[in-house]
């Protein structure tokens, strides 16, 4: 479908859930809780693209909470802007944001809560949604810290029981569930994620000091865990230490858990004194989009994703991305990634190679277009269809 | 065996283990390098392959097959085994223990079943697959070395039948008799690798193999040969949170003078996850909790064999072992211990048979175990000898090691 026609489709859910919604005096709930951290990646950054296309679609019909607390949508919206949760919890904190409580049921017509992340509470709506994103602690572990494991794990299954739909981000998401917890797949929709840059961005990322005459840079983009598979990267770089003649390599990303697994090998050391490895750390949203607009490629080794944000977010800006075939990636990179056996240094190399190889701006432009796919209007469109097909919603008003 | 099964292009075969050792998601089985060989999931694997010759071209080694879904990595699969045939024919089968038990969409997934839960969780925790008898939902098949162990049900309920695993299939890859007289020659290649918990390094016994010569094992082969105190091995499966191992070794230091042991113990962790935090933490227990504190990690041993053909040398220290009734594993440990030539000594709760080529001795006291785990905290009821039995298998274990063969200390090939 042309891009035209996709956003047709999409005002129209929009339209459409606005009249359902008003006709049955139904109000959307949604959850706000993955977005109180102060730096977001991941999860976070789902949950806000959310919430901002929410406000932007469904004001009248949208309300934000956390906890049992319903918050001001103006926080919600300076939160959004900001790309940060600090301020918003703050004002949480202060008991600025909250201008009352969730309803009791039946008293507020028909109420549907929409969970961006794990519930925090569960059986307090109508009809409840939640978005699923990966089955990554129950499969890999070892790559967690055990509170993160137990916090995800001990609730998966209550979670699933509570909601009425089920929404993932990705179709190995979707299958992951009806595999490993045998979720209905009647009940359980993949809905992929979207990317959204502020229009200034672009100027400020083009304008930056000394962007123009950057050396060649890489970008690895993402927090430093082991799920993560950082520690090919350093692989490749020892096999191939041609590579680092050629280009820097920029691993930019909080620090994550289990970090010492992530150890630079004692070989490449010299490449950091040298500045040819360089670990800036978190980045803002801004710091961000001007180092994947001005990497030669970006490099995806995860080992599993739900989605693969960091993969959108390279293509959105024109910036080639070497990824692994594993899991829900390719989704993501449709034909214009490079992939490779996340397992072999090898491979990650063919793959870097041919991505060099192909970099031009005909790339850049399949980069973007691939891309043009993934909007948080889009998501939200894509939930709110779904929702809009459950009995309570599609019967006889 | 896998007669339902007999259609399928290519068998994938899979268990837990360290990622690093790894260089492609899809590997032909002849060319696996596993870090450990004698003992759990990676054992298994390795002796069922062996046990299927004439399927051996249609063999494959995936250490994650949880990496495939989706045409692009499908696509690298059948590269991988040089076939074109839907991925829906090709069987995954998983080696290790039920709650490790992983699943490659598409695919037709059976699991390898070598645990008896016995010694199930006594609290619960709300992680799905914390009891260790549910399986993820699309696991189809349960092929079994002991069908009359508990059955494990897939998640919802369904119980899976079980099919028989040949006995032949657990030691089809263990090497043939040497002829007598003809000893291998040492090389730095060699598979058995020993060291203290006084000289154990974790990123070096991750990374593996260790090479390096264990001081604190020469000393003990010396000593050894002057006090007749011989090495007892004490298998450890760390993938079983209710492992009465780490306060078995707490107990038998407790029990006996360093200067004068009645044994020594090398522990053989196994089902090992490529984290050596339980030996860490085991260690740390040791030096705190007994007497002697960190002057007792050079008497006790960690090892482990990496190959099979370094089997005699580990013969060659020890012949004995001291197999935990707790772990689900402990039918499978016993009968793979008798076929390598170790006599294995059951500690057993109740009335349980000697394993064959071994003996049981009864684990008198309960123990409740706690253990924080990714599967939350559980707590395990246990048995473990009292300190009057185990002052009884002390001697019993001696009287048995004396009774096996041995070489003289001066031809011992472990690696001192």
């Amino acid at each position: 479908m042309k891009r035209g026609a996709e956003q047709r489709v999409t005002e129209t859910v929009f339209q459409r859930a606005a009249r359902v919604f008003a006709a049955r005096g139904a109000t959307l709930y949604f959850d706000l809780s993955p977005m109180h951290e102060a730096n977001w990646t991941g999860i976070p950054v789902v949950a806000a693209g959310l919430a901002g296309a929410l406000l932007e679609s469904l004001p009248g019909q949208v309300r934000f909470f956390m906890g049992y607390d319903i918050i001001d949508p103006v926080q919600v919206a300076d939160s959004v802007r900001r790309n940060s949760g600090l301020f918003l919890d703050r004002a949480i904190s202060h008991g600025h944001a909250q201008t009352g409580k969730l309803p009791v049921s039946g008293e507020a017509g028909l109420t549907i809560g929409l969970f961006p992340s794990v519930k925090p509470l569960r059986g307090a709506f109508d009809l409840e949604v939640s978005v699923f994103h990966d089955l990554s602690t129950l499969v890999m572990p070892l790559m967690h810290i055990r509170g993160n494991v137990v916090h995800h794990m001990d609730s998966v299954m209550a979670d699933l029981a509570s909601d009425d739909l089920i929404v993932t981000v990705s179709e190995a998401s979707r299958s992951d569930l009806i595999a490993y917890l045998g979720v209905d797949p009647n009940r359980v929709s993949a809905v992929p994620n979207g990317v959204t840059w502020p229009d200034w961005y672009e100027a400020a990322a083009v304008n930056a000091a000394g962007a123009g005459g950057a050396e060649p840079y890489l970008l690895i983009l993402g927090t430093r865990e082991p799920r993560k598979n950082i520690m090919k990267v350093f692989d490749m770089l020892e096999l191939y230490p041609a590579l680092l003649e050629r280009h820097r390599f920029v691993f930019a990303g909080k620090m994550g858990w289990l970090e010492e697994q992530h150890a630079l090998p004692r070989s490449l050391e010299p490449f950091v004194e040298s500045g040819r490895i360089v670990f800036p750390g978190f980045v803002s949203e801004l710091e961000k989009y001007t180092l994947l607009r001005h990497a030669q490629a970006t490099l995806y080794p995860s080992l599993l994703e739900g989605f693969g944000l960091p993969v959108l977010e390279s293509l959105s800006v024109g910036t080639p991305c070497v990824a692994s075939w594993s899991s829900s990636i390719p989704e993501v990179g449709g034909a214009v990634c490079a992939y490779f056996d996340p397992l072999s240094a090898e491979d990650f190399a063919r793959a870097l190679g041919d991505i060099l190889a192909r970099r031009g701006p005909e790339l850049g432009a399949q980069c973007r277009a691939q891309a043009a796919r993934f909007t948080w209007r889009a998501a939200l469109a894509g939930i709110l269809d779904r929702i809009l097909a459950t009995p309570v919603l599609a019967g006889p008003a | 065996m896998l007669r339902a099964w007999s259609d399928a292009p290519a068998f994938l075969l899979s268990c837990p283990g360290p990622l690093r050792r790894h260089h492609a998601a899809v590997q032909p089985i002849s060319q696996l390098s596993l870090p450990q060989c004698l003992l759990g999931g990676e054992a298994q694997l390795r002796a069922f392959a062996a046990s299927l010759p004439n399927l051996a071209p249609r063999l494959f080694f995936m250490p994650l097959p949880e990496l495939f879904s989706g045409p692009a990595s499908h696509a690298a699969l059948q590269v991988a085994v040089g076939d074109d045939h839907k991925v829906s024919r090709l069987v995954h089968l998983r080696f290790g223990g039920t709650r490790s038990a992983r699943i490659m969409k598409a695919a037709r997934n059976g699991l390898v079943l070598a645990e008896n839960h016995r010694c199930l969780p006594i609290t619960a925790s709300r992680h799905p697959f914390a009891s260790g008898l549910v399986l993820p939902a699309d696991m189809r098949r349960v092929f079994a070395y002991d069908v009359a162990v508990p059955r494990p049900t897939v998640i919802g309920g369904e119980a899976l039948s079980m099919t028989p695993i040949g006995a032949e299939a657990i030691a089809a890859d263990l090497p043939g008799p040497k002829p007598r007289g003809q000893l291998r020659e040492k090389t730095d290649r060699d598979g058995l690798e020993v060291v203290s918990l006084a000289e154990f390094r974790s990123n070096a016994w991750a990374a593996g193999p260790v090479r390096a010569r264990s001081p604190h094992l020469r000393a003990a082969l010396a000593a050894a040969a002057e006090d007749g105190a011989p090495f007892v091995l004490l298998p450890w499966n760390l993938d079983h949170p209710g492992s009465t191992v780490p306060a078995l070794i707490e107990r038998t230091l407790r029990l006996q003078a360093l200067a004068a042991p009645a044994l020594r113990l090398i522990v053989l962790p196994f089902n090992y996850p490529g984290q050596t935090g339980l030996i860490r933490r085991m260690i740390r227990q040791l030096r705190g909790k007994t007497e002697e504190g960190a002057e007792a990690l050079p008497h006790v041993f960690v090892g482990r064999l990496t190959d099979l053909q370094s089997l005699p040398d580990l013969l060659a220290l020890s012949r004995v072992a001291w197999v935990d009734g707790n772990d689900p594993e402990f039918d499978w440990t016993s009968r793979r211990l008798a076929a390598c030539g170790i006599a294995p000594v059951l500690l057993a709760a109740g009335d349980t048979p000697a394993p064959p080529g071994g003996m049981t001795v009864e684990s008198d006291e309960e123990m409740t175990l706690e253990a924080e785990t990714a599967f939350g905290l559980l707590h395990f009821r246990t048995q473990i000898p009292s300190l009057r039995a185990l002052r009884k298998l002390l001697a019993m274990t001696r009287g048995l090691a004396d009774q096996t063969p041995r070489k003289p200390a001066g031809r011992r090939r472990g690696r001192a």
